[in-house]
């Protein structure tokens, strides 16, 4: 599996510097641009143009409170995007976005009928308040409840007749097997890649960026704000309960029996770097390494979250693996269960499962 | 010591043998001729069991064939194929000793009476100053040598031997052949081997049984087969039968210019199946 | 070359032959491959991801016989590592490679095909599916603290080979040619029902294919009564039968003539060896090229007599598949590789060698 992803942060300050220059934006659109998550305005006139910049601008506004050191605040509107752009509640269509592996994406109209083949954009979507709009998800797409009652699509292995069967106005991908955008767009359907995010560092912020983004594409700009500024407080709340912290326990996050775990550089292993916990699994160059059982043992984690609880592993099995019992975490008694689905799943619900590992690490703090 | 009634045997619809019968005794050599595709050699694999028999029955000894296990079969009979395979990275002596088989026991591995027996059939088949050689680098002669001596070691009352004389020349044939006739008069084995040559088999043989189309169309003292109207009507051709000045036993050759013409008069070419 | 043995022949006297067939006993050849295989067990145990010393290695260890203590002074944390951990993977890396040489062995010889490995005729098809449908399972599949994946494992791996050897069968003989075929739809079969499986369960795949793949990181001294029960009466029967896989190397009808009961023979040891390779399969995996390389190298050294060529393919199975396995676990520490890739990356370039100095066909 191959992730075509983005650098949110860097792509951000890219972005941010682009809007305050509209010149040295609109001459160089490709390299930077095309790797942006989001908000590349390239269709649609002048005057469209400057209001996506108003909303591009607004969409901004909380990212770059949290994420990018702008000396200039991001609060401080340009005399152009005046504040009747900020004003405006309707998204206009036509609207081009440029999504996560750089194709633009043009969408005519506000989509009515979504096939959404990927779990974490589903979410996103219910969340915001454009589940109406949804007609098809991914088998995987099983939260929330309401979502698995539309119709089922296979997300790995998507079948071109399937999806153009149930007649969508826009298509979500989170991965683009053999080029199946091209396929859709040429069969007139609009197609978006949003991309998976797991690689991306800045796992939490780029989240964000998703929300906001399937805000502006469905019209429910201020739902995505308003969750995405929910999702920003809770996060906050719990950096500010660690903000004494120098360093967490170390953790070992078991992804399979097989012993997989998450390294730092994946998304769930940024949630664990903002609990400030140790992950043993760093030092390797893969984002979901196989541990060998004596570096775990020897590395000798004090806090084991299980996310293969759903398939026959539990603390008790942990326990019983041999050689395993004199680890901190098993002598201890901290080896907890997580549901794979809100940890791995950059949608939503990934500030629930920081919560959870964040009760887990630091019980003392969090009840 | 051997004795075959009335045996028919086929492959799916093709009929190899039928209602086939004989006898041989102990010190006796018979030879089994004919034509290609007679019956010869599937007579040898219906004695071995190889292939299973429709109708009539094959005792040894006494025993009927299908009461033997295999081992005791081989016991029994010694095979001369062939045309054997024998991988090129077996040494001779890797191969003679194979013929101990049948006398040894999962647990057993061969041991000083089983080398001596080897060492007595290479030297008997000369072949004993090959013992160390690989089967890759010897002759045609040789290699079928080395497959008699195996035979031999195998120390079976019974030898069955299946164009034993077929790759060798003049000397070696008759060194073979010798040896078998040897084995049979002095040392009680009963023999039967097909051979091709008419002449080669009524010298060294006994008696002689002619098989064509799979039934026995002669049998008795080779002066007896070896007529020329049954040689005629067998092989199509026409064939000049005299005796041999020192033993007195037929000597068959084909007469040359009609033989053409008398294939012509038999049908077709295609009776001859290889 | 000459260092390998008895390469050099001029002309042998048949007094000179005779003596070293009677002179070619197996033991000495089989210490030195015991030898190596202690060897490689040893440095296998010196050496892991966790930094140990060789010496506190050593104490751990000699301390498990009666009346030692030598570690005590040593952290719990090593002991659980030498003794839980990486001497029960030393010890399966070696069981699984001897067993899988052993396999492969005496497949080529039954089937006389240099190609055959033990997973000709369905063993591995049949362990991957059986173990794949397992994992995919949204049933748990550990009861009582077993995984049930070997066991499913083994069971799918004998019944692909039983089915291939009915299907194979033309009245009271079964053709090795036809076996082999049947083998072949029979692992196709297989396959491809694992791969639907394991696409209508995307979330499982990566567990799946590192099952398949193979590996020891989760060797535990239990397991090793998952293997030896097979591994052990299968590896008796076909030592038996070295004699008799040599007869069979010649066609079917001259071994049947010299005495061998071809049928019965080769049922026991594809059985034989069926059930140890699908033991075997179970607790590590489908580990490719142990089984098909080890016995020709072996081969290719000392020659094709089967009576030294078994335990010789296993003490260096056994001892090949140790070392891989170290790499394994060392070369991308503290990740793992699939041992598989290990197996073929470095067996592969040394069997060409032994090839390429050996001129004359072995097989």
């Amino acid at each position: 599996m191959r992730w075509k992803s983005t650098r949110a942060l860097a792509g951000l300050k890219a972005r941010v510097c682009c809007f305050f220059c509209p010149k040295v934006y609109s001459k160089s659109p490709s390299p930077i641009s095309r790797r942006g998550t989001f908000c590349v305005p390239q269709k649609g006139g002048d005057v469209i143009s400057l209001v996506q910049r108003g909303l591009l601008l607004l969409a901004l506004v909380g990212v770059l409170a949290v994420a990018v050191a702008c000396e200039d605040g991001g609060g401080e509107p340009t005399p152009k995007a005046s504040p009747t752009v900020l004003a405006a509640v309707q998204v206009p269509y036509p609207q081009s976005i440029v999504d996560t592996v750089g194709r633009e994406v043009t969408m005519e109209a506000q989509p009515q009928r979504i096939a959404s083949l990927s779990p974490a954009a589903t979410e996103i979507l219910f969340a915001i308040g454009a589940g109406d709009q949804v007609i098809a998800v991914d088998m995987y797409s099983n939260y929330p409840e309401e979502a698995t009652t539309r119709q089922q699509l296979d997300a790995f292995q998507p079948n071109l007749e399937a999806i153009a069967g149930v007649g969508p106005d826009l298509v979500l991908l989170f991965y683009d097997p053999e080029e199946l955008s091209d396929s859709l767009e040429r069969l007139g359907i609009t197609t978006a890649v949003l991309g998976s995010i797991e690689e991306t560092p800045e796992s939490v912020e780029a989240v964000f960026d998703q929300i906001r983004l399937l805000g502006q594409m469905t019209d429910h700009v201020q739902e995505a704000e308003d969750l995405v500024a929910e999702m920003q407080d809770r996060v906050d709340a719990i950096e500010e309960a660690l903000a004494d912290v120098e360093q967490g326990p170390r953790i070992f996050h078991e992804v399979d029996a097989m012993l997989y775990t998450a390294a730092p550089d994946s998304f769930v292993g940024g949630l664990y770097k903002i609990l400030k916990a140790q992950n043993i699994a760093a030092g390797t160059d893969q984002p979901f390494p196989q541990l060998s059982q004596e570096v775990i043992i020897e590395r000798d984690p004090e806090v084991i979250i299980l996310a293969d609880g759903g398939y026959g592993e539990s603390p008790d099995t942990v326990k019983g693996r041999p050689g395993w019992g004199n680890i901190s975490a098993v002598r201890n008694d901290r080896i907890f269960v997580i549901d794979p689905d809100i940890v791995s799943r950059p949608g939503p619900r990934c500030v629930e499962a920081l919560e959870a590992l964040a009760a887990y690490l630091y019980p003392e703090r969090f009840e | 010591m051997l004795e075959v009634r009335d045996l028919t045997v086929a492959y799916g619809k093709l009929v190899a043998l039928r209602q086939v019968s004989l006898s041989l005794g102990a010190g006796e050599l018979l030879g089994v001729v004919g034509p290609n595709g007679s019956g010869k050699s599937t007579l040898i694999r219906a004695i071995t069991r190889l292939v299973r028999p429709l109708g009539g029955y094959i005792r040894l000894d006494g025993k009927e064939l299908g009461s033997l296990s295999q081992r005791e079969l081989a016991r029994w009979a010694a095979v001369v194929p062939q045309r054997p395979y024998l991988p090129d990275v077996f040494t001779v002596l890797e191969v003679a000793l194979m013929g101990r088989t049948p006398h040894l026991g999962l647990l057993q591995s061969e041991g000083r009476a089983d080398l001596a027996a080897v060492r007595r059939a290479l030297e008997q088949t000369d072949t004993w100053q090959l013992a160390g050689r690989r089967m890759g680098e010897l002759s045609g002669g040789e290699r079928q040598r080395v497959v008699v001596a195996r035979a031999l070691a195998q120390e079976t009352p019974l030898l069955l031997l299946d164009e034993p004389t077929a790759h060798l020349d003049m000397g070696h044939q008759a060194a073979v052949l010798d040896l078998v006739r040897q084995l049979c008069r002095g040392e009680g084995k009963a023999g039967l081997a097909a051979i091709h040559d008419l002449s080669l088999a009524s010298q060294y043989c006994d008696r002689l049984v002619m098989l064509n189309e799979g039934r026995i169309v002669g049998e008795g003292e080779p002066e007896e087969v070896l007529s020329p109207q049954l040689l005629a009507s067998v092989y199509g051709t026409r064939v000049s039968v005299f005796s041999h000045p020192l033993t007195g036993r037929p000597v068959v050759t084909p007469m040359s210019g009609d033989s053409r013409a008398g294939l012509e008069a038999r049908g077709s070419v295609g009776t001859f199946r290889s | 070359m000459r260092l390998f043995g008895s390469a050099a022949r001029v002309e042998p006297s048949p007094e000179a032959a005779f003596a070293a067939l009677l002179g070619r006993a197996l033991w000495p050849r089989l210490a030195v491959g015991l030898g190596a295989l202690l060897g490689a067990a040893m440095l296998a145990a010196a050496i892991g991801p966790a930094d140990i010393p060789a010496d506190a290695t050593a104490r751990i260890i000699l301390s498990r016989l009666p009346g030692v203590s030598l570690a005590d002074s040593l952290p719990q944390s090593w002991r659980d590592i030498v003794w839980e951990v990486r001497l029960p993977r030393v010890v399966m890396a070696g069981l699984v490679g001897a067993t899988l040489a052993l396999s492969g062995a005496t497949y080529q010889a039954v089937f006389r095909n240099p190609l055959a490995d033990p997973y000709l005729i369905g063993v591995a098809a049949g362990a991957g599916l059986g173990a794949t449908a397992v994992i995919v399972s949204p049933l748990d599949y550990t009861v009582g603290g077993v995984s049930l994946v070997p066991l499913a494992a083994f069971g799918g791996a004998l019944t692909a080979v039983a089915l291939a050897y009915a299907l194979a069968r033309v009245g009271r003989t079964v053709p090795t040619v036809t076996l082999i075929l049947a083998g072949v739809a029979i692992s196709s079969i297989a396959t491809s029902a694992m791969s639907f499986l394991m696409i209508n369960n995307s979330q499982r795949v990566h567990t799946t294919l590192t099952w398949i793949l193979g590996g020891f990181n989760l060797s535990e001294w239990g397991k090793l009564w998952w293997v030896l029960p097979y591994v052990l009466p299968a590896a008796f029967i076909i030592l038996l039968y070295g004699r008799i896989l040599n007869v069979l190397q010649l066609d079917e009808e001259q071994a049947q003539q010299l005495g061998v009961n071809v049928e019965r023979v080769k049922l026991l040891l594809l059985g034989a060896a069926s059930l140890a390779a699908a033991a075997a399969v179970s607790v590590s995996g489908i580990i490719g090229f142990v089984g098909l390389i080890v016995p020709h190298a072996v081969r290719l050294i000392w020659g094709p007599d089967y009576r030294q060529l078994l335990p010789m393919s296993m003490v260096l199975g056994g001892a090949f598949l140790i070392l891989a396995d170290l790499l394994a676990r060392t070369v991308n520490s503290p990740s793992e590789i699939p041992v598989g890739i290990i197996t073929a990356f470095c067996g592969a370039p040394f069997f060409l060698y032994l090839l390429r100095m050996r001129q004359r066909a072995v097989f």
